[in-house]
């Protein structure tokens, strides 16, 4: 019953992120954290693979129909999206990328399962320098992808590694600003932080940058199986769009974004043609979910983040005191790999058939209003969670602190200053313990 | 439909009489949330509610906090508690300033230590290697440093050795390390040395005086000039602001649970493990003490 709840958790909180411009799976995941942390550990990434496998589906019907980029990893269909319309092709468009998308996700899928032991020597791969590579090119990458001005990067992350260091940390016990304040000891709790410095920011911009999110002109998507014949006539585009995405979303960073770009750009070399653009969005839409799935095993396998919001999940976990690592990823991976198979399924369906009720949902929704029930709500709930944790002054002193500072970062994107804040302490133990390996 | 309801009624009514008779117990994790420790407690509560008790576990992941929040507990609740030597000795030592909860005779319930284990993983083919003069391997540990630093010196300069010492962050980043072969050696309690087996390592000896209780040798026995070595990890169950009567009987169940087979408990309990069940309550708090002042350098 937990593993439906859970599948059903993340389609919706995939839906959102998918659909929602500025929504991305970082914060859909700290809007569902309430939620998560009734789950067991195991469910929690159920919920979690299925929502980042969902959104990679969704994001591409707003993108090619609307031109507007639900996902940060549909930007290739956006930018084919005025080709497509142009030639009315945006049916035969949506039905490739929802079953180039199921081809990529499913086929990646196989490979897992299949070479399952391979996985084992993902193990001796991640030594600690090649952790603290992915750690610090996962922060550096998020810097230099966000949308603000250079050094203001740079002050964020500072920012962000000073909050995170605060309490008692790591290999040899660093003590920052505790005040003997057992409160403190453990730092600063992760909820706070991030609905006041991520979301709060985040939710004004979306609003702020959305009056309505109706871009485009809604046409209507007809679906026969000449679409599908088509697809498989095409299929190279979705083959090499699966082998580019998989390796692709390796990246740490930008692991689904980059997965679509690199499949997008060795397609558009391939076609340079404007009547091949649907066999572009294919290559692109089946890379993004393809590095979907390779951008979780580093994470599943090894408790090692190379996203934001794989970030904030491990985070999660480790608030449920659960530990991601080898001695226990071979039963996370059965039963993320069960979640998979439906929310492919699923995703299949909701991109393709149902893709424009999907769209008229999109543009029912009021921004402002949304967003300020939901802030609403989100602080509630974390006062809740602080109750629970018997820290609940603690959590509203921390709320109340750090509001002023969410406030004046609202013009800002500030992701590099929440992963910075997440992955300091990693880092630093990275640091040190490849200090006393190679000194 | 009345009667359906009355009957449903009266059931929830008598579950929650019996429910009453049990106290409710807050068992407060005084060690990390990841670790051991912090398995056993989240056992033992699961196995003292199917004894019928209520129970809440509570894990800051701070001894710190963890003591705070005991304390700000009503006293009339009772708490069952695991001073477990690390995370005790920084506050014995004085590194964080708050209260320590320690293992007294009038509130001690149950003992266990297991030791700790040499493992490898890329030196297989010759497993004492780290044993042989000239010897150069990383052997990694976690905290505390000068436990290990002092081992790790000791054997060095009893074998004419030349190993290193890598200090990781809790046993999951030591296992990690060994496994990736990032090291060559673990130094690792029980527990984690048998899940290190299962990933293909051969465990070569046990830090004890005494006879090993799972593997062939000892580290003293291996070494060349004979050292003097002993490190066991221990782990105690002490019950907080508890009546005589309740005292009693939350003592003898602890106990069944841990030493039992089909418990939760008794499942993660690990081979080798001592339980000094036959001491007295004042000897195995004695025990416990000493490990945490051995753990915090102050014996």
């Amino acid at each position: 019953m937990e593993f439906v709840l859970a599948v059903l958790l993340g389609i919706a909180g995939g839906v959102l992120s998918g659909i929602i411009p500025g929504v991305g799976a970082t914060i859909v995941v700290v809007l569902l954290m309430p939620v998560l942390l009734a789950f067991d550990p195991v469910y929690i990434l159920v919920s979690f693979v299925s929502l980042y496998s969902i959104s990679q589906y969704i994001g591409s019907v707003p993108a090619i129909i609307l031109g507007v980029p639900g996902e940060i990893s549909s930007m290739a269909a956006v930018t084919e999206s005025k080709e497509i319309i142009k030639q009315h092709r945006q049916s035969e468009a949506i039905a490739h990328a929802a079953l180039g998308s199921l081809f990529g996700g499913i086929i990646c899928l196989a490979f897992v399962v299949i070479g399952l032991d391979i996985l084992n020597y993902l193990a001796i791969v991640f030594k600690t320098p090649i952790k603290l590579t992915v750690l610090v090119l996962l922060i550096a990458v998020t810097a230099i992808v966000a949308d603000n001005r250079g050094l203001i990067n740079v002050y964020l992350m500072i920012l962000g590694a000073f909050f995170g260091v605060i309490g008692i940390h790591g290999t040899y016990n660093r003590e920052f600003l505790t005040f003997d304040n057992p409160n403190l000891m453990t730092g600063l709790p992760l909820f706070p932080v991030l609905l006041c410095l991520f979301v709060l920011p985040t939710f004004y911009k979306i609003v702020s940058d959305n009056k309505n999110f109706q871009a485009g002109e809604i046409v209507n998507i007809t679906i026969n199986f000449s679409q599908v014949k088509s697809f498989f006539k095409d299929i190279g585009s979705a083959v090499r769009g699966t082998v580019l995405g998989f390796f692709g979303g390796f990246c740490p960073g930008i692991t689904c974004a980059f997965s679509s770009q690199l499949a997008y750009v060795a397609e558009k070399i391939k076609h340079k043609k404007s009547e091949h653009c649907v066999k572009r969005v294919t290559a692109a839409e089946t890379a993004n979910n393809a590095g979907a799935l390779s951008a979780l095993l580093p994470m599943i396998v090894l408790g090692i983040p190379i996203s934001s919001s794989e970030a904030v999940v491990l985070t999660i976990l480790q608030m449920k005191n659960f530990t991601l690592n080898f001695s226990n990823f071979q039963d996370m991976l059965l039963t993320t790999t069960q979640a998979l198979v439906i929310t492919n399924i699923v995703g299949v369906l909701l991109a393709w058939p149902f893709g424009r009720q999907l769209l008229k949902l999109l543009t029912n929704i009021h921004p402002k209003r949304l967003y300020s029930v939901l802030f609403t709500v989100l602080i509630m709930f974390c006062v809740y969670v602080g109750y629970i944790n018997y820290q609940a002054e603690f959590y509203i002193i921390v709320i109340l602190a750090l509001l002023p500072v969410g406030w004046l970062l609202r013009k800002l994107e500030t992701l590099p200053l929440i992963l910075s804040f997440m992955l300091v302490n990693m880092t630093i133990d990275s640091v040190v313990t490849v200090v006393e390996l190679y000194s | 439909m009345r009667k359906l309801l009355m009957f449903a009624t009266g059931i929830l009514l008598s579950a929650n009489i019996l429910a009453a008779d049990f106290p409710e117990i807050k068992i407060v994790n005084l060690s990390s949330s990841t670790g051991s420790h912090f398995a056993a407690s989240k056992a033992l509560g699961r196995d003292l509610e199917k004894q019928g008790y209520r129970v809440e576990l509570i894990s800051p992941g701070n001894a710190c906090q963890a003591g705070a929040i005991i304390a700000r507990l009503p006293r009339d609740t009772v708490v069952i508690s695991n001073p477990s030597p690390y995370s005790q000795a920084e506050i014995v030592k004085g590194n964080q300033k708050c209260n320590a909860v320690l293992p007294k005779p009038n509130n001690m319930a149950f003992m266990l230590s297991v030791n700790y284990t040499m493992c490898t993983l890329s030196q297989k083919q010759n497993p004492n290697a780290v044993f042989q003069p000239g010897a150069s391997f990383r052997v990694g540990h976690l905290k505390p440093t000068h436990i290990w630093k002092n081992a790790v010196d000791q054997l060095n300069t009893a074998n004419n050795t030349n190993n290193k010492r890598i200090q990781y962050n809790g046993a999951g980043p030591t296992k990690a390390a060994l496994l990736a072969q990032e090291i060559d050696y673990s130094i690792l309690a029980m527990p984690h040395a048998l899940a290190l087996q299962k990933n293909g390592a051969t465990c070569i000896a046990e830090f004890t005086n005494e006879q090993p209780t799972v593997l062939a040798a000892s580290v003293n026995s291996l070494s060349s000039n004979k050292t003097q070595l002993e490190a066991a990890e221990s782990m105690s169950f002490i019950i907080l602001n508890a009546n005589n009567s309740q005292l009693a009987q939350l003592r003898t169940d602890i106990t069944k649970i841990m030493l039992s087979r089909d418990t939760e408990s008794g499942k993660i309990k690990t081979p080798g493990a001592v339980f000094f069940e036959n001491y007295s309550f004042e000897r195995r708090a004695d025990i416990a003490l000493s490990h945490i002042k051995r753990t915090a350098g102050v014996d």
